[in-house]
């Protein structure tokens, strides 16, 4: 009865579902924890059902704030009433974030409605919860309840949906591009059946081919799918056959986000009365105004090259004071320029760094080969290409940080700086540092230290200046990146842009004359965009040579000098060979296929019932019967001897050390053999050391080998529908696995980065604790986006909504036989052991 | 004596903390499930890479001594609890660190890693529990640090020490080297650990972070 009941309001959910919903913002307003301003206040907005509106402003105006809100995500855990006012009430959630009015999703407030929503984002990584492509997918099913038997129809039809039918719904998500796990990530979304779909920058972190599917992949659903769309992405252009209205946010006075403009697109992107610039937002190429923007920059930029040129032998006192203080845009222009105009005496155009028949790769793999190529002082140098083509491998080769595979890295004397060895990556860390500087990818690989200023002073150090100066030119770069303000600030408290600012003021700190910069407008504003494409064109022209990866277009557009296109076609400058199509053999999940057959649960199961037993006695006979029939056990079902021996080698090195300290310190007895301080070997030493001895052996050896090999998505399933465990803790603890792999490659980057700075000299233990902490802020971070990955998906959405389960784990007649023959194994050890006399509870008092 | 003096502590503590009215929120978010996995997932590194240093060496030769290693087991617990502050963070955590380890293949033998990991991380639950999860600081962090240690001492003996004298001089000398390690490395070095996490940001969601974070802004 119940079940049918269940099933009713489950099918009218869905069906509810079909339906797009309207939203409504009444007087809503957010404020995140620790500030004591709104982010968005009183915002009124209504988007009627179906609708695709496009979210516009500058980065860090909370557009991602008014998403998390529509969510739900936001002030829904047991928020209380801080303030109660005579309109509105302030409500704080155990966020420490305060909010005010009310988001309604088809008149239900947002945090009851969260199945109503689905929540995609920008990082493709951070959205892949679970390790196979069809259980991401199925992930937000499982969530909603929805029972087994419709999952799998709907996972693969969603699938087809996106252009990803030709993907194994058994593939690990390790392996994808971003453009295909972004659109696992959409189709995971789709899948929920959302009456509201909210895409936060679906494309800002793929390459222009990624981009291309994903949004063709929206496109392509939204064709014959009901739904409300809100997008944010800061560049229209691609999105806007799909839209019928347009939302700009600028700041009001209090700082707090408002609607600047509102309507269809055309309406907003030709207002004359609205200045884009100051808002952040690219204005797409159909409308007259772009070609203004454009221009604007293209102005900018030779405007400031003019007075480069007026300048370039002048002093750093000479040129402020020239300018004084009223025209700031100019002196913004010019600033960064200065201190490397008084430093460089380097000839532009002298080739700094080139390259001899060089060879690239990982490890043992050869991704390219015979790469001949210079770089010039003043010069700036594009290396552009497909996502994972191998750019990053040959930037990071090109600064010391990655070995080639043949042929060689060659340093000009003027590079050289007086030492005789002229491949950087034999030069230590300190050497590299003053001399080529890189700048990574994600800003929080390279922070080292606890305050902004501190972080420019490392490459201060380096160029070993005294503290007094150092200390004054750290505030000077500080001020020329405008980040002066924020000189004791955490930094990884700063905004994004901030961030990228800062690894760009480090890395020049110590005056290299080589700068590599991969991805430098990764995801960033209009402005924020700008003010990036300035300070690289100004660095480059006070002499350094530049080297940026890139599959920006506007970007290359306005700087390259040259460009280098790393790829597989017959156009690319380098030659890639092309990554064979990954074939990913089934995982064994046993050595053994008997085992590999067993209930991963029962397998836990099996290790303990075997273990547990034993620890009763301590006599060599229950130990070593245990022992053989164990191993004649596995001789049965095909772990012979020399398997065995191979998978628990390391505890056979690790038993004889527990066996001295038994003989050494264990309770004595019988004829005393040795008595010198506290060591005390006797005749009943030696024979519980030998007890011991077997007992390790005879619990270690089947518990490695019954659990050696179990996947982990199996495992979870089992415990959670054979042991019952928690599904929260469970799937929670599973999400978790999938960070191994992510922060490996996290570890590495770290470790090049206090390379790539000059930190890679330190002693050993200094290093590994720096480089330790830094990955498990790393890890906290990169979890606090998984959990939103995982609520976006209604994880815990609604604590009564028993989770359904898209894998079946079953317990068969042969999982009862293996505890059985489990528990008989040490159950007759210690039987042999009673009936010859030597049991002995814990080895005797 | 000792009971008596740690239920005049309890008392008095929850006394104070009722007075202030201080909000205590006890389910526990996705947030907070994922940070305590991830922490677990971090941790089971470490141990892992524990695993490699010269215990069972250290322990056969000088009584007691690998106790002082045993602290890189233990902080798991503590370091998620004082970050998580939810009922059951120390123990979820501590266990799934040992999983995780014995997922990547270790050296002990699955049992006897799951083991340990469930009875330090039952200990460095305790130590909150003691306080009904009201006291979260360097004081509570550090009784946790040590109680995991003397769980792990007591499993020891339970197992692979059950032919030595659990009070005898080398049973003795291995609790106190253990309780050392553990408050140092699991409570003292644990709680700094946090204070820089937290001074990032990282851990603004968290009632743990922003009590920091709101110190330091002052």
């Amino acid at each position: 009865m119940s079940s049918t009941q269940n099933q009713d309001t489950m099918s009218e959910k869905n069906r509810n579902s079909h339906n797009p919903a309207d939203i409504d913002f009444m007087d809503w307003g957010y404020c995140r924890p620790l500030r004591t301003k709104f982010v968005i206040q009183h915002l009124n907005l209504h988007i009627p059902a179906g609708q695709h509106v496009l979210l516009l402003g500058e980065s860090g105006i909370g557009k991602s704030t008014i998403f998390a809100g529509i969510a739900g995500l936001l002030g829904n855990d047991e928020s209380f009433i801080k303030e109660e006012g005579a309109t509105t009430s302030l409500r704080e959630d155990q966020e420490g974030g305060l909010t005010e009015g009310q988001i309604y999703i088809d008149h239900c407030p947002a945090s009851q409605a969260r199945h109503r929503c689905a929540l995609m984002m920008q990082d493709p990584e951070a959205q892949m919860v679970l390790q196979r492509v069809g259980d991401n997918v199925a992930f937000g099913l499982e969530n909603l309840g929805v029972p087994r038997n419709e999952i799998w129809g709907r996972v693969q039809r969603t699938l087809n949906s996106v252009g990803l039918e030709d993907l194994d719904l058994h593939h690990a998500t390790s392996h994808l591009s971003g453009g295909q796990m972004q659109r696992i990530a959409l189709a995971g979304a789709l899948c929920m059946e959302p009456g509201v779909l909210l895409l936060d920058e679906p494309t800002a972190n793929l390459d222009p081919q990624g981009a291309q599917e994903v949004i063709q992949a929206v496109h392509h659903v939204l064709r014959d799918r009901q739904t409300t769309v809100m997008i944010v992405e800061h560049r229209a252009e691609q999105w806007l056959d799909i839209l019928d209205r347009v939302v700009i946010l600028g700041r009001s006075e209090t700082g707090a986000a408002q609607i600047i403009a509102d309507g269809t697109p055309d309406n907003v992107f030709s207002d004359p009365s609205i200045d884009f610039d100051s808002l952040g937002v690219w204005v797409p190429s159909k409308y007259p105004v772009s070609h203004t923007q454009h221009q604007r920059i293209a102005k900018q930029l030779d405007l400031k090259k003019q007075v480069d040129s007026l300048h370039h032998q002048d002093d750093i006192v000479d040129v402020m004071n020239s300018i004084g203080d009223d025209d700031s845009s100019a002196q913004k222009l010019i600033l960064p320029k200065v201190k490397f105009a008084k430093q460089k005496s380097i000839q532009k155009g002298t080739v700094l760094l080139q390259t001899n028949d060089l060879a690239i790769g990982h490890g043992k793999t050869i991704i390219a080969q015979h790469i001949n190529c210079q770089f010039k002082s003043g010069e700036i140098t594009i290396l552009q290409g497909k996502n994972g083509a191998g750019k990053s491998t040959l930037s990071m080769t090109l600064a010391g940080l990655l070995h080639q595979q043949g042929g060689q890295i060659v340093a000009s004397p003027e590079l050289c700086k007086g030492i005789t060895e002229t491949d950087p990556q034999k030069w230590t860390s300190k050497q590299l540092s003053s001399r080529i500087a890189f700048v990574f990818q994600n800003p929080e690989h390279q922070f080292v230290k606890n305050t902004v200023l501190e972080e420019v002073m490392v490459g201060l150090f380096n160029t070993s200046e005294d503290d007094s100066k150092a200390m004054y030119n750290a505030h000077a770069l500080l001020q020329r990146f405008g980040l002066d303000q924020y000189a004791d600030a955490n930094p990884y408290t700063l905004s994004g842009g901030e961030k990228r600012r800062l690894t760009v003021a480090a890395a020049l700190a110590s005056a290299p004359e080589v700068l590599i910069l991969d991805e430098p407008t990764f995801g960033q504003d209009r402005s924020t965009w700008l003010e990036i494409v300035m300070l690289i064109r100004s660095v480059a022209d006070s002499g350094v040579a530049v080297i940026a990866v890139t599959h920006d277009q506007d970007l290359i557009e306005v700087l390259a000098d040259n460009i280098i296109t790393v790829g597989t076609t017959d156009t690319a400058t380098i030659q890639v060979t092309t990554e064979k199509e990954r074939q990913e053999p089934p995982k064994q999940a046993s050595v053994s296929q008997v085992l590999a057959g067993i209930n991963p649960a029962f397998r836990f199961l099996g290790a303990f019932l075997i273990s547990i037993p034993l620890l009763f006695s301590l006599d060599p006979v229950s130990a070593g019967v245990s022992l053989i029939l164990v191993l004649i056990a596995f001789g049965l079902i095909g772990i012979h001897l020399p398997k065995v021996v191979k998978s628990v080698w390391p505890v056979l090195l690790m038993a004889p050390w527990t066996f001295l300290a038994v003989v050494l310190y264990g309770k004595h007895g019988g004829h005393t053999y040795l008595h010198w301080g506290m060591i005390h070997i006797t005749t009943r030493s030696i024979w519980l050391a030998f007890a011991t001895f077997l007992r390790v052996l005879a619990i270690s050896i089947p518990s490695i080998l019954l659990i050696l090999g179990i996947d982990s998505t199996d495992l979870a399933d089992a415990i959670s529908q054979v042991f019952h465990l928690p599904d929260r803790f469970v799937y929670g603890g599973l999400a978790g696995t999938r960070l191994f792999t992510v922060l490996h490659d996290d570890w590495n980057d770290i470790q090049q980065a206090r390379r790539s700075r000059g930190l890679g000299d330190q002693n050993k233990v200094a290093r590994f604790l720096s480089c330790g902490f830094a990955l498990l802020v790393m890890s906290i971070r990169r979890s606090t986006g998984l959990s939103t990955a995982m609520e976006a998906r209604a994880f815990g959405a609604d604590p009564s909504q028993q989770r359904s389960h898209a894998r079946i784990s079953r317990v068969r007649a042969r999982d009862w036989v293996f505890a059985v023959i489990c528990l008989l194994i040490p159950v007759i050890a210690l039987v042999v052991s009673i009936l010859l006399g030597t049991f002995s509870l814990g080895g005797g008092r | 004596m000792l009971s008596l003096f740690l239920c005049y502590i309890q008392i008095v503590t929850i006394v104070r903390y009722k007075k202030k009215r201080y909000h205590r929120y006890l389910r526990w978010r996705p947030v907070d499930i994922a940070v305590a996995s991830v922490i677990g997932v971090a941790s089971s590194i470490i141990f892992w890479a524990a695993d490699f240093l010269p215990f069972d060496g250290l322990q056969a030769l000088i009584p007691g001594l690998g106790g002082l290693l045993n602290g890189l087991w233990l902080f798991a617990g503590p370091l998620a609890a004082i970050i998580i502050r939810k009922p059951g963070a120390a123990f979820y955590t501590e266990f799934l660190a040992a999983f995780f380890e014995t997922f990547m293949g270790d050296f002990w033998g699955g049992v006897k890693t799951l083991l340990p990991g469930i009875i330090q991380g039952l200990g460095a639950e305790i130590a909150f529990c003691l306080f009904f999860y009201y006291v979260w600081n360097i004081w509570t962090t550090l009784f946790s640090g040590a109680l995991s240690g003397v769980f792990c001492w007591l499993y020891s003996f339970l197992t692979d020490l059950q032919a030595i004298k659990l009070t005898g001089p080398y049973g003795l000398a291995y609790l106190y080297f253990t309780i050392l390690s553990g408050t140092i490395v699991a409570g003292l070095f644990v709680w700094i650990v946090y204070k820089k996490i937290a001074m990032t940001g990282a851990l603004d969601r968290f009632e743990s972070g922003r009590q920091i974070r709101d110190k330091q802004s002052l």
